[in-house]
């Protein structure tokens, strides 16, 4: 019931793209958001589209599990795609009815708004998909560091991050062990008109949220009997290096990004 | 027969890299009236046969049966199915969660649509039956102490009157009076209630002393079904899988490698006792002599 669900989570591996320092994955991502908003046109989608393909290649993630991550978003690229074909204006029009116009330009738009937004998805679901939880929310606190010394909390909010991602799946299994023992006792959670399913949630949520808080105490207590500090003076087990495969890969994107811009429209 | 199972198998994620088979092949029935004891190692997959008898989980191949009723034909209607075949989880009190423990108990049995009578009736009768008294029924469940809210969330599953009563660990995390008293109830309910029990458990001694057939689950697979004698006869084989076994038995064990010439197959404390006292030197070797 929840098990299906592959956005945001780590497949281990050992290829190139896996063996990547963290901070360069999350700067590439970056960057290839960019390039995902500085393409214009289709050939240069096309161009981002191979590129995240060739990457998925590499990385030995299957395409199957790329597309998977896109199901849950379909509505909201829907939703994106209708809008703006209706509320862009300019253009030749091709169909009108009541107030309702569409225009090519429009449905320009609304196509790229769409691609853009798949894209953006499939390009940052690898770096989740390649990378633990664990070593990303070093990368972030590594990379924010500088920050902290304007007094920027970069250590406790890398802290703060990894233990919500820590948590997630013991609270997705909590949850799928408290929704069948609810269904044991009859519960339906999956028909009815939207309040009947909202107030069906409840026999799940508050034994959820009791056990969270519970499971926060318990951890808060643990840390602090192994003398937690915060940030100051902590040493790392894996110091994070940066290597040729992140030469390269930065060469890639940069590349990548020439590409796109000098693309025509 | 209450529940039929057949080659029944079951994979996790099978599409992916955390694909893992914790089921495999097993071929099980339980009689009207029993009361199983299901014991396997920590991963066993106990947990995860007793999620497809009442429907929680489907087969990945094979078939279960509740009275007759296929589960993996879309048209059964599980919650009809839930209702025979009740199931308690382990640590069922992280389940609690209304306001008071009557309607915490009374959630199952509205799930069943029934009238407000007969409702309140049912929950007194759960309630008396796990010795919960007027004035619980009226606390919050969340001030309860840890045994009295186990004993609430099994009231819940028993307030819809299941023909079959299946508990993963009901003893867990009890103090001695408490697992004590659990055991007790749940000894009342198969007698009185003539509910047939499955019980997943660790305690070797309590499922010795309760159950009328054992279960012995290894890596996916039904390794040993039988009487308790005949289970605790291949001690060898439990002890491989990792599996601890009853007080008497292990003693019988130990003095047997001390070189005793203790009988195979002997796991009750009093039988131990028995063949002790016969290879006493007492005078006139006999054993009323004591």
């Amino acid at each position: 019931m929840l098990g299906n669900i592959t956005l945001g989570q780590f497949f281990p591996g050992d290829s190139l793209i896996h063996r990547m320092d963290p901070r360069a994955k999350l700067v590439l991502t970056i960057a290839l958001i960019v390039a995902v908003f500085v393409a214009k046109g289709f050939l240069s989608y096309a161009v981002v589209f191979a590129f995240i393909l060739m990457t998925a290649m590499i990385s030995q993630i299957s395409l199957k599990l790329i597309i998977r991550a896109i199901r849950p978003i379909l509505f909201i690229v829907a939703l994106t795609f209708v809008l703006n074909m209706f509320f862009s204006s300019g253009g030749n029009v091709i169909f009108q009815w009541a107030f309702m116009t569409i225009t090519d330009q429009g449905l320009q738009m609304a196509s790229y708004m769409a691609i853009r937004l798949v894209l953006l998805v499939m390009g940052t679901q690898l770096l989740t998909l390649t990378t633990s939880p664990i070593a990303l929310t070093d990368g972030i606190e590594s990379l924010l560091r500088p920050l902290s010394k304007i007094g920027f909390p970069a250590h406790e909010l890398a802290m703060m991050m990894s233990i919500a991602l820590r948590f997630i799946p013991t609270l997705m299994e909590e949850a799928d062990k408290i929704m069948k023992a609810q269904m044991a006792r009859g519960a339906d959670f999956e028909s009815g008109n939207l309040i009947q399913r909202a107030k069906s949630m409840v026999p799940l949520l508050v034994p959820l949220f009791v056990s969270a808080f519970r499971r926060a105490d318990e951890l808060a207590l643990a840390m602090e009997a192994r003398c937690y500090r915060g940030g100051e003076h902590r040493t790392r087990m894996k110091v994070l290096h940066f290597t040729q495969i992140d030469l390269g890969a930065a060469i890639c994107l940069a590349l990548l990004i020439a590409v796109v811009v000098l693309l025509p429209m | 027969m209450p529940i039929e199972i057949t080659n029944l198998s079951h994979v996790y994620m099978p599409d992916s890299p955390f694909k893992t088979t914790a089921i495999h092949d097993i071929n099980l029935d339980v009689m009207q009236g029993e009361f199983i004891g299901l014991i396997g190692h920590t991963g066993s997959g106990k947990s995860t046969l007793i999620q497809h008898m009442n429907g929680l989980l489907k087969p990945t191949s094979g078939a279960i049966f509740v009275d007759g009723h296929d589960l993996t034909d879309k048209k059964t209607d599980l919650r009809s199915i839930r209702k025979r075949v009740g199931l308690v989880f382990q640590y069922p009190e992280y389940q609690l969660f209304e306001e008071t423990v009557a309607l915490d108990i009374a959630y199952g049995p509205k799930n069943l649509g029934l009238s407000q009578d007969e409702i309140d009736e049912r929950v007194s009768t759960a309630a008396s039956q796990l010795g919960l008294d007027e004035a619980t029924l009226a606390q919050s469940p969340f001030e309860l102490s840890g045994g009295q809210k186990r004993r609430c969330a099994i009231a819940g599953v028993l307030a819809m009157q299941p023909d079959v009563l299946i508990l993963d660990e009901p003893i867990a995390g009890l103090d001695p009076r408490g697992r004590e008293e659990m055991l007790g109830l749940l000894t009342n309910l198969h007698e009185q209630r003539g509910c047939t029990m499955v019980m997943v458990s660790h305690a070797m001694d309590d499922v010795a002393r309760l159950c009328s057939r054992i279960l012995v689950m290894n890596q996916g697979t039904l390794a040993m079904q039988g009487t308790p004698d005949e289970v605790f006869a291949r001690g060898d084989e439990l002890i491989q899988m990792g599996l601890g076994l009853p007080e008497g038995a292990q003693l019988a064990r130990a003095l047997r490698d001390k070189g005793f010439d203790i009988p195979a197959g002997i796991w009750k404390t009093q039988d131990l006792a028995e063949a002790l006292i016969k290879l006493l030197p007492l005078k006139g070797g006999d054993a009323d002599a004591r």
